[in-house]
């Protein structure tokens, strides 16, 4: 192909990323909005509108563009609608310290990148993407500015250099073994496989699955809250949803191997991550060690291909959930300190319906009824059963029984919260809570309700174009 | 039959939850007030249930539900997963009908023993009513999910209601509670999952598989998908057992830790001691009759070939609790530790009742879960009276109360008369019928050995022995109390009192001298039961 017939194909395929090039744009105006010295209110609504831009002008196609560079599918349709709502919710939350319009860039800036995570098709995009998430992430890290954030910043550093360099030799070993970058040229071979073990290191990194998660708890703990809950969420669904595609275009990579051994990763990260966090006292390390263990609940969703609805359901429920217990312990947080269980101890007498809230999202991450958390977790139970029962395996068995027996162990940590609210007696604490926060969570807290009342509401939410 | 008579007693007690929003937190009377209203509400209506109840209804267990209600719930495409559909289905049966009015009414006998409440009346209220809701919802679901969702909702109200009105150690009981039956019921997580894979129907029309959580589909045997996980021919094995077999034993574990069966009992004392009096007394009349009931309707009766190999061990487990329990009983100094465990050892009954496999057996079993509910919740009251006076329990800091408290003491004769079995009365009846069961399928196929029965006997001597000495200790001798303070607290019955134990006293001993009342709407139920479950005895 020459080079103007490329670029003539290129300049007709921009209107299928719309959505990222509105955020592109939308991103460096809202830069020099802050340069020129916008009022801080301005350059949020700004960005919001910005975000709800990129969410109506998601397009839904399918097909390979950019010379086939970009990939779109029902899960890069989804991605575009749900992560820049996400986003959205975190952007609404008032930040308590160091309020800067850079922020609001670093916070864009990871969602482009999350979201041409999940457009690529080519290796070496893909590795881009994840750079350009994890340098914004690094600097959101360190936005306490004091020391305790510094050190989280730096080890987040740290363990993302060593990672995305793992990440660059898997790269150059697949490129050795085929000759090329695109996902679906990829065969199996021995140094194909070796490859893809270190390639999905780095991914797994991304997604902190257990031997690569080491940094989650301490840069969570050090990071601000409402960061945490974003790194937690779009970036993290963003990871996975490159997983799948990975797994889903390489398909013939595979052999049982590769399989076993992530599940066991799986099964490992899930009874990590919950005894992990049994014994954390600090909130939002608590919050982090759980979110590994639901890694590891949605990690054999990507690379099992029948499973689009129940990793869309999971992953939408995840976000939902993370979300609501992260702003949840923002709201509570005095002024860069960080929130520990025994802070909340007594509120429930004065403010019950927050109480009550505390409860929804335990109980959804625990994975109970009657929220949005249980059909998650049934769900995604349903189809390992089926897997065990197709290919009689033990691993998919074991897999089941640690996810059963973990979520009964993750009942007392998660409910320490709402326990400490209602059971301890404590009238000195207070808390000063706006209205349109608590409007906030009560909404979050009421779809969790709702969408397990109803989760057909689902279907309608970035529907597929072949269901 | 089309009727929403069961869906009105369900939803009453919500809907009576969602009233009590609209009032102010010190509106207590008029809380109350509303609580009793809907609560008996809920209580004519299962009366009515009983009264257009047709006992002889349908000729197979799988059709003689009645006022069945059936409608499409959820129903979303999963895309290549498939479809996914879950009913809004209930029915009822002679098996859960008179766990339904039991609910009902010990929910308003509840209502009345905490009317003295104080503190955070309207959340405790709302909460009551939420657990009723969920409790009864239980009883009549007919969809294994739906059931699922009630049985999982009722865990959640108990929490709060331990933790935050309860006593010195609220906080470690009620989550020791909640992890324990959280465990249970994630294992029938699993197992519904399982079966829900297993039982399909093929949709003519599109020639698809359509599974449903449907209860009586999964009692059927022809509803099994061929070659499925869970199907008769099934040949996956889980560590050298056939997988019907450990489906079976984790979903029989899953309900037993309810029951609650001997070495996963341990929540139940501690739960029981800590709660305020009237959510003892649903813990101990309702939420153990869950157990019970799940062994009937689901793991029994989707289970039968599992069920009849592990019989004997059954029968045995229920021995080893009524022994175990029993023994436990009579070391203890804590009135409401030692009621607690006699909980525990009646229990035991109902396990042998189900492992003899015969209709007295299971009748028995039925009979004993009903009548247990009358006389644990007279038991738990009466701790409740004295607790409720002195702020203490312990045996020994009471003596010759019969003299003192006169109307009091006749109440605590009758009722712990009616726990140990006294001919005439409540208790005797179920456990003569378990018994009949054990000894009558011993002396037939010899499916249970002569020692079980006998054993049980030996247990009922035991149960006569710490209530003897219990009374003995605490009502009879001289007139003496610990502290001089309690003097003047030491007042018999109050009306409101009298009321609730005359009801209770009533419903004891109409069972125990009429127990026609219930065998006979149950009957019908538990022949097809035993049909069913013991089909495949008969066969070679």
């Amino acid at each position: 192909m020459k080079i103007n017939e490329q670029l003539i194909e290129i300049q007709e395929h921009f209107g299928v990323i719309s959505s990222e090039i509105i955020l592109i744009i939308g991103s460096i105006i809202l830069l020099i909005l802050g340069i020129l010295r916008l009022p801080l209110f301005w350059i949020k609504v700004f960005a919001a509108v910005v975000l709800l831009g990129s969410f109506l002008f998601a397009q839904q196609v399918s097909g390979f563009f950019f010379t086939r560079t970009i990939i779109r599918d029902d899960l890069s349709y989804l991605m575009t609608q749900l992560l820049p709502l996400v986003t959205l919710g975190v952007l609404c939350f008032k930040r308590q310290t160091y309020q800067s319009y850079e922020f609001y860039f670093l916070l864009m800036s990871v969602l482009i990148g999350s979201l041409f995570m999940v457009g690529s098709h080519n290796l070496l995009i893909l590795y881009l993407a994840i750079e350009l998430t994890s340098y914004a992430s690094y600097l959101l890290t360190g936005f306490h500015f004091n020391e305790k954030g510094s050190e989280a910043a730096m080890k987040y550093l740290l363990f993302g250099g060593v990672s995305s360099a793992v990440m660059l030799f898997g790269i150059s070993l697949l490129y050795g073994a085929h000759d090329s970058l695109y996902f679906d040229t990829l065969k199996f071979s021995l140094l194909g496989a070796t490859g893809l073990f270190f390639f999905l290191s780095g991914l797994f990194f991304k997604t902190s699955i257990v031997p690569f998660h080491i940094w989650v708890p301490a840069t969570y703990e050090g990071a601000p809250t409402d960061a945490v809950a974003f790194f937690s969420t779009v970036p993290k669904i963003g990871g996975f949803a490159a997983l799948y595609h990975v797994f889903k275009w390489t398909n013939g990579l595979f052999n049982p191997f590769l399989e076993q051994l992530i599940l066991l990763l799986a099964i490992l990260s899930i009874v990590w991550g919950t005894l992990a966090a049994l014994r954390q006292t600090d909130v939002k390390r608590m919050l982090s060690l759980g979110a590994v263990a639901h890694s590891g609940f949605i990690l054999p969703l990507c690379f099992v291909m029948d499973t689009y609805s129940i990793f869309k359901y999971y992953v939408i429920i995840y976000a939902l959930m993370n979300i609501l217990a992260f702003l949840f312990v923002q709201l509570h947080e005095k002024k860069g300190k960080n929130l520990l269980i025994s802070d909340v101890s007594g509120l429930g007498i004065k403010f019950p319906l927050l109480g009550v809230i505390s409860v929804v999202w335990a109980v959804a991450l625990v994975g109970l009824p009657p929220t949005g958390g249980f059909m998650a977790k049934f769900f995604l139970f349903s189809s390992a059963w089926q897997h065990y029962e197709s290919m009689d395996s033990i691993y998919w068995l074991t897999f089941i029984f640690a996810g059963v027996l973990s979520s009964a162990a993750s009942l007392y940590f998660y409910l320490r919260v709402p326990y400490f609210y209602f059971f301890k007696e404590d009238q000195s604490k207070k808390i000063k809570i706006s209205k349109r926060h608590f409007l906030i969570l009560t909404l979050l807290a009421f779809t969790l309700i709702l969408l397990f009342i109803q989760p057909n509401i689902f279907d309608r939410f970035a529907p597929m174009i072949n269901p | 039959m089309s009727s929403y008579l069961l869906s009105l007693i369900i939803w009453m007690p919500l809907l009576g939850a969602f009233t009590l929003l609209f009032f102010n937190e010190r509106q207590t009377s008029g809380i109350k007030i509303v609580a009793l209203i809907f609560s008996l509400i809920q209580l004519l209506f299962s009366i009515g249930l009983v009264w257009r109840f047709d006992p002889n209804y349908g000729d197979h267990l799988l059709t003689s539900f009645q006022f069945v209600e059936k409608v499409s719930w959820i129903s979303m495409s999963l895309g290549s997963f498939g479809s996914f559909n879950i009913d809004y289905h209930l029915g009822v049966d002679g098996i859960s009908l008179w766990l339904v009015v039991l609910s009902s009414l010990i929910t308003v006998l509840g209502v009345l023993a905490s009317w003295k409440l104080k503190q955070q009346v309207r959340s405790y209220f709302m909460l009551y009513l939420l657990l009723s809701t969920s409790i009864v919802g239980c009883f009549l679901a007919l969809d294994f999910f739906l059931f699922y969702l009630f049985f999982e909702l009722v865990l959640l109200p108990m929490f709060f209601l331990i933790g935050l009105w309860g006593g010195p150690r609220r906080s470690y009981a009620s989550i020791k509670f909640f992890i324990y039956t959280l465990v249970g019921s994630l294992l029938i997580l699993v197992v519904m999952i399982a079966l829900y894979l297993s039982v399909g129907v093929l949709d003519p029309s599109s020639e698809m598989m359509i599974h449903s959580f449907n209860l009586l589909h999964m009692m059927d045997s022809n509803y099994f998908i061929e070659g499925s996980s869970l199907a008769k021919d099934s040949v996956l094995t889980f560590m050298g057992m056939p997988l019907r077999a450990v489906a079976f034993l984790a979903l029989f574990l899953g309900f037993a830790i309810k029951l609650p069966i001997v070495p996963f009992h341990t929540w139940l004392p501690d739960a029981h001691v800590e709660a305020a009096t009237p959510i003892s007394v649903i813990l101990a009349a309702l939420l153990l009759k869950l157990g019970g009931y799940g062994l009937f309707r689901i793991v029994f009766s989707i289970f039968p070939d599992a069920a009849l190999h592990f019989g004997y061990y059954i029968a045995i487990f229920g021995v080893l609790a009524i022994i175990y329990g029993g023994l436990n009983a009579m070391t203890q100094n804590d009135l409401k530790r030692m009621i607690a465990y006699s909980s525990i050892s009646h229990m035991g009954f109902v396990l042998i009742g189900l492992g003899s496999f015969t209709v007295e057996g299971a009748a028995g079993g039925m009979f004993q879960m009903i009548a247990h509910g009358f006389i644990s919740a007279a038991l738990f009251l009466i701790v409740g009276v004295l607790y409720d006076r002195t702020q203490n329990r312990k045996i020994e800091n009471f003596s010759g109360l019969a003299t003192k408290l006169p109307g009091y003491s006749f109440v605590v004769m009758i009722v712990f008369f009616a726990s140990l079995g006294l001919p005439g009365l409540a208790g005797f009846v179920g456990e003569l019928l378990v018994l009949m069961g054990a000894f009558n399928v011993s002396a037939v196929d010899g499916m249970l050995p002569n020692w079980i029965g006998i054993v049980a006997v030996i247990g009922l001597l035991i149960t006569a022995a710490y209530y003897l000495w219990t009374i003995q200790r605490m009502f009879l001798g001289k007139y003496w109390v610990r502290e001089y303070s309690w003097e003047p607290k030491m007042k018999d019955l109050e009306i409101r009192e009298w009321l609730i134990f005359t009801l209770l006293i009533l419903g004891i001993v109409v069972l125990g001298m009429y127990p026609k009342i219930i065998l006979d709407t149950m009957n019908h139920s538990i022949e097809l039961f035993i049909a069913h479950v013991g089909d495949l005895k008969i066969k070679p």
